[in-house]
């Protein structure tokens, strides 16, 4: 008997949030889907589960976390999947291929430019956040005229690869 | 223009991107350095550099590190600006700019999810923008870095800026310059009212010190009328005997002179001068004429009718009392007479009352004498009290007589508030002013010596004792000293006499005393999941020594500063509240912050008292790093108990710290877990290892329900490090 399952006739969905777990970027993201959905329909069964991108390659799933997620949810459907961010985009859409082909995904957190990437997916609608580059250059000329430098802060995590490749 | 070096692919992409859309600007590559490199490098950046803070969720030890974390971390040491992509730096040291809201992203997202399953296609539906995007600025950054307010985009919000002395404690000002001017209106009032009453009572005294002199002047004038009056009669009732005598001696040498007198004449004369002689009493009589050796004499039959009515004395009845509204018991009896004291009938007495401040009567039909001079009349006293003066007269009348009249109060019937109506004292203390009263009749007369019974009526516990009994002195007044009991409240106290029809409602308040006690109310022994906000906000109530609520008593709530901890509303880890009515003070929603631990201690203060704590505790959701497995139901056919194996499984990387703990969510409808830890956000959960669970180590626990159904027991398990 599966511990977990989706709750059946009144719509079930899933969240894929991206490692680590308690970002808060990733809670209030979720909160607030929790809270819209239940406002919607109380009776929508919701599921949350995140994605180790660490470990990820180009698609940002692992064979091994494919398979623990096939173990995982054996014989649960989902009527929606939403994900948050682009590169928790990228691994989830082999997931949805896998496991649940045809379901619906939902995408948030996610810009123009990496939506380019995704737009030919069948069955992929989302939220396209701002957040470009040259909105931040607007507000420095605008508040610090006479800046000189950028200094670029990112991390080397394997998620930033398929940004830079762009 | 710096070249970047391998292994910063993201950033040289970012770097590119910003070199694009602005060629002149030097891009410096800070990529996959550890915080303490970072820390070294944005500390000595050339001038006029800003920093943005793009995707960095790992260090590159591979521990997670939080970009808010990150900020302030490096905003302390960092010689330049920190620019960020969300809101969530804010308050930690990020500049601000044009950021983005996730609280407003998942909304959005949500919003389309529902449209899908309500029926539409996502291919149908078309991209669109969330909208979740904001200029929003850290107003203390701004000061740092000397940007003004005016160049920031419009529409922009600033937070964190200092509120003013204005904005911070309007509400105390306002109250009390409100006290300020219902004090000023209460004092302008009670000279007011003082004044008034100084007049009045100035008034009274003048008005009876006016009866009292007209009162002696009435007298005075009745003995010099009773003394003229008394002489004329003396020498009339001398000078006219002597006078008759007199003539009649004068009469008779002139009889005596002639040699044969005229008997028939003489005896003619005689009769005249004898009935002269004989007609000071007002009486009939009979003169009988003879002569000396004659056969017979002759009779004359005089009545002398007094004269007029001409004094008027008292007969009964000339002081007495009466209480109001009610006749005297004697009537208001004279004597008319004559100026010779004879009795004089058929006159007409007319009785009239000298009011004094209203006090007065009245009379019954018109009194006329009878044939001794004698008349009375009943008098009714009118409705007020007091003493006063009815004269009787007659017309054309030299003296009046002066009757002696009061008019008593009737029962005592009402009592109203005299002072001390309204006020409120500390517990167990005195009120300042005594509750006086006045007790008047039906017809609102000061009624003395009656017995006042006060009375309390207690409002939860509230009320007060009194000193001894209350009679009431001549103007009606008696009072009483309260003193409140222990219990804090609103009550009132009663006055009323015994049959009375109206009692004065005074309205007393005991108030708190000092505070001297805090104790925790509601929010102790909770858990919340890592930057969460705890369910339940941080209560105190703080007591007097009576146990009575305090209210306007500031507490201070303190959360550790480093370590496992949470930030209140204001993003510190202080937060300040004023009890309420109730001594209740609430500290806004603390947010347990990035780390794992607890119990930790929230202190709550109130200055000179002893402090509290709430045991806090931030916990972990790891359920994407563990498998939570259970070997199916067995179920006891004597206890009628479902019995289960749950195995929770270390699938990553690192150790989980304990307690680990699952809670059962979604379980199954009238199943209800047996034995379980303890109960989180109403839902139970049950302890799997108190220890940490290493990757790749499980951890088992025994889980009971009761399942009266028989169902099918399923439950959705959500598993957290850290206790619940």
């Amino acid at each position: 008997m599966p511990v977990a399952s989706a709750a059946a006739g009144r719509g079930s969905v899933l969240v894929l949030l991206p490692d680590p777990p308690g970002r808060p970027v990733s809670t209030l993201v979720l909160e607030n889907i929790q809270s819209t959905l239940r406002a919607g329909d109380p009776g929508i069964s919701i599921s949350a589960d995140y994605i180790a991108l660490r470990a990820g390659g180009v698609s940002g799933l692992t064979a091994a976390q494919l398979s623990w997620f096939q173990a995982k949810y054996a014989g649960v459907r989902f009527d929606v999947i939403i994900v948050l961010e682009p590169q928790t985009m990228r691994a989830a859409l082999p997931l949805r291929n896998a496991l649940w082909p045809g379901t619906p995904l939902v995408f948030c957190g996610v810009g123009s430019r990496d939506y380019g990437d995704l737009r030919q997916e069948p069955e992929v609608t989302g939220a396209l956040v701002s957040g470009e580059v040259h909105e931040d250059l607007d507000v420095i000329r605008r508040i610090l005229p006479g800046t000189l430098h950028i200094a670029l802060v990112c991390g080397a995590s394997a998620a930033a690869a398929p940004t830079a490749r762009r | 223009m710096r070249r970047f070096r391998r292994g910063r692919a993201y950033s040289a992409a970012i770097g590119s991107a910003l070199h694009e859309a602005a060629p002149r600007l030097e891009v410096i590559a800070l990529t996959g350095l550890g915080l303490a490199e970072l820390k070294d490098r944005v500390a000595a950046l050339p001038q006029q550099t800003v920093v943005l803070v793009y995707v960095y969720l790992y260090d590159p030890a591979g521990h997670p590190m939080f970009v808010g974390d990150l900020v302030s971390t490096l905003s302390p040491v960092s010689n330049s600006p920190i620019m960020e992509l969300t809101d969530l730096s804010m308050g930690a040291g990020a500049l601000g700019g044009h950021l983005l809201q996730p609280s407003k992203v998942g909304g959005a997202t949500a919003r389309l999810a529902l449209r899908i399953l309500a029926g539409e296609k996502a291919s149908d539906i078309p991209v669109q923008p969330a909208n979740a995007g904001s200029y929003i600025f850290d107003w203390r950054q701004l000061q740092r870095w000397k940007i003004p307010v005016s160049s920031l985009p419009p529409s922009s919000e600033v937070r964190y800026r200092p509120f003013s002395i204005w904005e911070h404690y309007w509400w105390a000002i306002m109250l009390a310059a409100l006290g300020a001017v219902l004090e000023s209106i209460l004092v302008a009032v009670l000279l007011w009212q003082r004044r008034q009453a100084r007049e009045t009572e100035a008034g009274r005294k003048r008005a009876e010190l006016e009866t009292a002199a007209a009162r002696d002047e009435i007298s005075h004038l009745n003995r010099v009328a009773s003394m003229g009056e008394l002489a004329a009669s003396l020498a009339h009732e001398l000078n006219q005997p002597l006078a008759g005598i007199l003539s009649n001696a004068q009469a008779a040498q002139r009889f005596l002179a002639q040699r044969e007198p005229d008997l028939g004449e003489r005896c003619a004369r005689l009769s005249k001068t004898s009935a002269r002689t004989m007609c000071a009493p007002a009486r009939s009589s009979a003169v009988t004429v003879s002569v000396s050796g004659g056969a017979t004499s002759a009779t004359f039959n005089l009545t002398n009718t007094a004269g007029a009515a001409s004094k008027v004395a008292v007969a009964s009845g000339g002081t007495q009392s009466a209480a109001v509204n009610t006749a005297f018991a004697n009537a208001l009896a004279v004597t008319v007479t004559d100026a010779n004291n004879n009795p004089v009938s058929g006159a007409t007495v007319t009785f009239t009352a000298v009011p004094v401040n209203g006090a007065s009567a009245t009379f019954s039909v018109p009194a006329i004498t009878d044939s001794n001079g004698h008349t009375s009349v009943t008098a009714t006293a009118n409705a007020t009290a007091g003493a006063y003066t009815v004269t009787a007269s007659v017309s054309g009348g030299t003296t009046s007589a002066t009757f002696n009249l009061t008019n008593t109060a009737g029962a005592a019937s009402k009592v109203t508030v005299a002072s001390g109506g309204t006020q409120s004292t500390v517990v167990t203390t005195a009120f300042a002013n005594a509750l006086a009263v006045t007790v008047t009749d039906a017809n609102n007369n000061p009624v003395s010596g009656a017995t006042v019974t006060f009375t309390a009526v207690p409002v939860n516990g509230a009320s007060a004792t009194f000193s001894i009994a209350a009679v009431t002195d001549s103007n009606g007044h008696t009072s009483v000293t309260a003193t409140a009991n222990a219990t804090a409240g609103a009550y009132t106290v009663t006055a009323s006499v015994s049959g009375g029809t109206a009692s004065a409602t005074f309205n007393l308040t005991n108030t708190a005393g000092a505070a001297s006690k805090v104790t925790v109310s509601s929010g102790n022994n909770q858990s919340a999941p890592l930057n969460t906000a705890f369910a339940t906000n941080l209560q105190v109530t703080v007591t007097d020594a009576n146990n009575n609520p305090v209210s306007g008593v500031m507490v201070t709530f303190t959360a550790p500063s480093s370590g496992a901890s949470g930030l209140f509303a204001n993003n510190t880890i202080t937060t300040q509240a004023p009890t309420n009515a109730s001594g209740v003070a609430t500290a806004t929603v603390f947010t347990a912050n990035a780390q794992v631990g607890g119990p930790y201690n929230v202190t709550a203060t109130v200055s000179g008292l002893p402090t509290v704590s709430f045991a806090l505790t931030n916990i972990v959701n790891v359920s994407n790093q563990v498998s939570v497995t259970e070997t199916g139901f067995a179920r006891n056919r004597t206890t009628g108990v479902w019995t289960s194996t749950m195995t929770v499984t270390n699938i990553g990387t690192t150790f989980i710290a304990g307690p680990v703990q699952v809670v059962l969510t979604n379980l199954t409808a009238t199943v209800a877990m047996t034995g379980n830890t303890g109960i989180y956000n109403g839902i139970p959960y049950i302890t799997v290892a108190t220890a940490s669970i290493a990757p790749g180590k499980s951890a088992t626990v025994s889980i009971q329900f009761t399942n009266p159904n028989s169902l099918s027991i399923t439950f959705t398990p959500v598993t957290y490090s850290g206790a619940l």
